[in-house]
């Protein structure tokens, strides 16, 4: 038995989110305003997972893992703060956050994350 | 409880893990790292096919990716070869990031999660 793979906004490199087996693998999310700072990014970068979360029939509290690239450590503690104001503090995933450049010199945060339905 | 079936398996990694309906890639490089970022590339992606194959899989299947380059100057080659090779109607969740890699001379290495048939 094969199981349906459904892919959401696929475009010809990428599909936003996958969904398989009743996980949701999501890509790599960037803020929307490049010039907004660690934590602006980041809070714009949570809005969109959550309505991609939204989109498969789940939510915040049943994210599995989590990777943060973040361009410079010291950007951390203004991601983390964006994190924790949205994290649901009772489901928190599994997280690694690493020290990346990202896809342009002003992207700050990027999220990969896989979730349940 | 569902079993875990390993492929090329060595004292520190295995190629590819097998559970529960998806199989996990390691992270592939090009044995052939004298030529540019599509060049390599190229050669990843046919590592991953053959990988994918052993495991019951193939690229419309694909799940999410990751992939790192050692310099975000070296992702438009990374893309064209990935665009020409990626099933057009099936692409995967993508995050490209750059980070120092397993020699100097490696410019991409990819890491996949697939869903077996």
């Amino acid at each position: 038995m094969s199981k349906e793979i459904v892919r959401y906004d696929p475009d010809q490199r990428l599909s936003d989110m996958v969904e398989y087996d009743g996980r949701l693998y999501l890509a790599g999310q960037v803020g929307e305003d490049n010039k907004a700072d660690a934590k602006g990014q980041t809070a714009s970068i949570l809005r969109q997972i959550d309505k991609l979360l939204a989109r498969g029939g789940s939510d915040k509290s049943k994210i599995l893992s989590a990777v943060v690239y973040v361009a410079d450590m010291r950007l951390k503690p203004k991601m983390d703060e964006a994190w924790m104001e949205w994290m649901d503090p009772k489901s928190s995933p599994a997280r690694a956050t690493v020290e990346a450049r990202l896809g342009s010199a002003d992207t700050l945060v990027e999220i990969m994350c896989v979730a349940a339905k | 409880m569902s079993n875990i079936t390993r492929h090329q398996s060595n004292s520190r990694l295995s190629r590819a893990v097998v559970h529960n309906g998806v199989v996990y890639l390691a992270g592939t490089t090009a044995d052939n790292c004298t030529v540019s970022s599509k060049g390599q590339t190229e050669e990843i992606l046919g590592k991953i096919d053959a990988l994918l194959k052993l495991a019951g899989s193939d690229k419309s299947r694909l799940l999410s990716a990751v992939v790192y380059v050692a310099d975000m100057r070296v992702k438009p080659g990374m893309d064209e070869a990935w665009m020409k090779w990626i099933d057009p109607k099936n692409p995967p969740a993508r995050a490209t990031v750059e980070t120092r890699l397993g020699t100097p001379e490696t410019l991409v290495e990819i890491m996949v999660t697939a869903a077996v048939q």
